[in-house]
């Protein structure tokens, strides 16, 4: 989805121009190329091989000639399942591996957040280990206490700061490092399975810094099995399969077949052939939509629909949602009309989402055909009308002012 | 009715080591001198659960729910013997296996198939048993290759699975599970959920502690709500949640309320023109309130004051979620043309308020033209009884959907 001119206004932190679309070409910031790394499998004959310095028959490709590139101000989302080689590009970016062959050029200071651990020397309080961290990357003795205590807040951790890192809890310790990680602007940031960690409140504050982070030119990768948070944080993403490189694209795109999801064949109950390619609305005014379809059984098929966007800086979001309610029971074609009053967007372009399942009797769907982009063959909707400086807009009743004694 | 868990009168006391005024090495000279002293002792207690009883019978598949430190892992700690309690006792007939921390009983320099049926052995099973499920096992791992390779060459996500499945197949009799139906990847945390329901279905006893509700509701015939280490409820899961949902919201309010009653940034130019304060509520309740539900009617209020009256005054609504999302901006001067001057009181009508759940901050802004005079905000919290089927959007629109017959004629 283009990304518009106004989108970095739409983030309430973001800064005026920082993140603009239309920019000349970035800079790259990691780089590698024709990276392979492979760990030497140990056993009873090859250690001694190995000790003595000779060669390893037998060894385990964690990457095999991986080439990417990350622009400034940009997150390169990577996807894989358990076990395709993501911690291991992290590490290997990062420094923490040397590659087996190939070049990683990365051009900045880099904060990595690694699958929740860090090295660390968990006898240290949290407090200690924020100062050596802030000390480790270079920040003068003045600025470490104003960032300790904006990492404490962050972190929440309240006394705790002050205990010793292992009478943390997994949560608590995931708090801290990833505060203590993105306490520096304009970092290179490399992030393993962050995000899926804390409370609701906590990941929702983690959200927000990354992107004030993305809008001040912080830029880095992401790596996760989780395609949602690609495709909140990543504009561009690729696919890690067993150490190898296999897809990349634009992070819509790419979760698509990531996903593979078998495209339904229709026969039960389908959209009508002729359903518009775009379809189009005011905002704040009252909005229909209609779809045809055709059913072709007697059982009870049920209509679900969403409405989804991609914005630049914004991400992914998923703004309303119809839950499956019964449309039909028997052949025939039909016509739904989705009714919303005041629509709620604001103008822009939009993903709308549409689902035909069958209800059986345990309470469970049957998917009987989709348009989604999921699986890429989503409808746009195109909202014009008054534009805001937000994603979606409440339809506020304002009552007449009243005068305070 | 035999029970095949007893549980009477369970006390769990532990003792905490603080770091106190005085390094340990003078601690334990002070302790070696007689002093009994707080500081000497160095040692706190928390009490992790608090004379808790209960029995569970064949085939219950009872749900803990709590707030984090409520006792919920304690008692299983309890129930799978790791731990012995301070007071009471605590009887279990059968063999129980727990999945406390996934992963904690694997070798790290064995293969993951040896660890199969090194855990296969521990569970009092033979080598023939187990040949005949290991196939299974292992393309229930989905491991592949690397099942041959050591464990200690998994990755986190490789671990969790590798784990669950020696679990599952071991058919325990009594099974504790704490929070691990999340393990691995989108596809295994499906599979994984699919195994357990099996399980429940073949009659086990089944104790899982989760956060999430609506499965503790799908899963379980019983449910037990631990509160600060006491059994405040047991019951029927819809009930107890219900009452457990009613409390968390009760709690969040206060919360809510202390947490963030700094973030509302408020400031302004000068004395001329400033927001008193702003404040949220619910029609269905009086005053100001910091938890909403969706879907009820609600309105915001500003309180401002202005002395000079000027025709390019303006008053503007952010509400923003507290991940950044502005969900709407909205102005004064769209629905009213009085100029807004002295002390006077604005209200703007959620009818009815479509937030999703989430955290919201709503900050007034008093504007001059386009410059800002004064700003002020609330943070409050919106919470659902249900989750929606099929995804969490963040507006929660009342669509209307009706279908009807194509006309014949048109076709």
């Amino acid at each position: 989805m283009p990304g518009s001119s106004r989108a970095g206004g739409l983030l309430a932190t973001a800064v005026p121009g920082a993140t603009g679309g239309e920019e000349t070409v970035a800079r790259s910031v990691i780089e590698c190329r024709d990276l392979s790394k492979t760990f030497v499998v140990l056993d009873s004959q090859s250690i001694w091989r190995v000790m003595f310095g000779g060669e390893s028959e037998k060894g385990f490709p964690a990457l095999r000639s991986v080439a990417l590139q990350v622009r400034e101000g940009e997150f390169l989302g990577v996807l894989g399942r358990n076990g395709a080689g993501k911690s291991t590009l992290l590490r290997t970016l990062g420094g923490v591996y040397a590659p087996t062959s190939g070049t990683v050029k990365v051009a900045g200071p880099v904060s990595a957040i690694y699958e929740l651990g860090m090295a660390g020397n968990e006898l240290l309080t949290g407090c200690d280990f924020a100062r050596r961290w802030l000390s480790l990357n270079g920040t003068g003795r003045w600025r470490v206490d104003r960032l300790l205590s904006e990492i404490a807040d962050f972190a929440e951790l309240g006394a705790y700061f002050e205990n010793p890192i292992h009478t943390y809890s997994a949560g608590m310790k995931a708090r801290l490092f990833f505060s203590v990680a993105t306490s520096l602007p304009g970092q290179i940031y490399l992030i393993d399975e962050v995000l899926s960690v804390g409370d609701e409140h906590f990941q929702a504050k983690c959200w927000r810094r990354l992107r004030e982070r993305l809008a001040t030119g912080a830029s880095g990768i992401l790596a996760t099995h989780d395609w949602t948070t690609v495709l909140k944080l990543c504009r561009e993403a690729c696919v890690l399969e067993r150490g190898r490189i296999v897809d990349r694209g634009s992070s819509p795109a790419v979760v698509h077949r990531y996903l593979g999801l078998p495209q339904p064949r229709g026969h039960a109950a389908a959209f009508a052939a002729h359903l518009p390619s775009v379809y189009g609305a005011v905002a704040e005014e009252d909005m229909t939509l209609s779809f045809p379809i055709d059913v072709k059984v007697s059982s009870p098929v049920c209509f679900a629909c969403s409405v989804e966007s991609f914005r630049q800086g914004i991400g992914w979001s998923h703004l309303l949602q119809v839950e499956p309610r019964l449309v039909a029971s028997a052949p025939g074609l039909y016509d739904i009309e989705v009714a919303i009053p005041l629509l709620p967007l604001c103008p822009g372009e939009y993903s709308l989402n549409l689902f035909l399942s069958e209800r059986r009797s345990e309470g469970t769907f049957v998917t009987l055909d989709v348009r989604s982009w999921a699986y890429g063959n989503d409808v746009p909707l195109a909202v014009t009308g008054k534009p805001r400086e937000s994603v979606t807009v409440l339809p506020l009743r304002w009552r007449d002012r009243r005068t305070l004694s | 009715m035999s029970y095949r868990i007893r549980v009477e009168g369970v006390t769990k006391r532990y003792e905490l080591a603080t770091s106190g005024p005085l390094p340990r090495a003078a601690r334990s000279l002070l302790r070696l001198l007689g002093v009994r002293h707080r500081a000497a002792r160095g040692v706190d207690h928390k009490v992790a659960l608090d004379d808790v009883s209960f029995s569970v019978a064949e085939g219950e598949r009872v749900g803990i729910i709590g707030e984090n430190g409520a006792g919920k892992s304690t008692l299983l700690h309890l129930l799978a013997g790791v731990a012995a309690p301070t007071n009471g006792s605590v009887e279990v007939d059968g063999r129980v296996h727990a999945a406390l921390t996934l992963g904690l009983a694997l070798r790290e320099d064995l293969t993951g198939r040896e660890n199969l049926y090194l855990d296969a052995e521990v569970q009092g099973r033979t080598r023939s048993e187990t040949d005949a499920v290991i196939d299974r096992m292992i393309g229930f791992t989905d491991l592949g290759d690397f099942i041959d390779q050591p464990v200690r060459t998994y990755s986190s996500g490789m671990k969790a699975r590798l784990a669950f499945t020696s679990l599952v197949f071991v058919e325990p009799e009594i099974l504790l599970l704490d929070e691990t139906l999340s393990a691995g990847d989108y596809w295994f945390s499906q599979k994984a959920t699919r195994a357990v329901r099996e399980l429940c279905s073949k009659g086990r006893i089944v104790m899982l502690v989760s956060h999430d509700l609506e499965s503790i509701v799908n899963m379980c015939s019983r449910c037990l709500w631990l509160d600060g280490g006491r059994l405040v409820a047991d019951g029927d899961p819809s009930q107890v949640t219900a009452a457990y949902r009613e409390r968390v919201r009760e709690r969040d309010e206060a919360e809510t309320a202390a947490k963030f009653s700094t973030l509302g940034q408020a400031w302004m130019l000068d004395s001329a023109a400033w927001i008193k304060r702003v404040t949220v509520g619910s029609s269905r309740r009086p005053g100001a309130a910091s938890v909403l539900s969706v879907g009820e009617d609600a309105w915001i209020r500003v309180e401002l004051s202005v002395d000079q009256v000027r025709d390019d005054h303006d008053l503007r609504l952010w509400v923003e979620r507290l991940d950044g999302l502005r969900v709407t901006e909205n102005r004064w001067s769209e629905s009213s043309v009085n100029p807004l001057a002295g002390r006077v009181e604005v209200v703007a009508d959620m009818v009815p308020m479509i937030l999703g759940p989430g955290l919201y901050r709503v900050q007034a802004e008093l504007l001059n033209g386009e410059s800002m005079l004064a700003t002020a905000g609330v943070v409050f919290k919106v919470v659902a009884e249900r989750n929606l089927v099929g995804g969490q959007p963040a507006l929660w629109v009342p669509f209307e959907v009706s279908c009807r017959p194509r006309v014949a004629a048109e076709r």
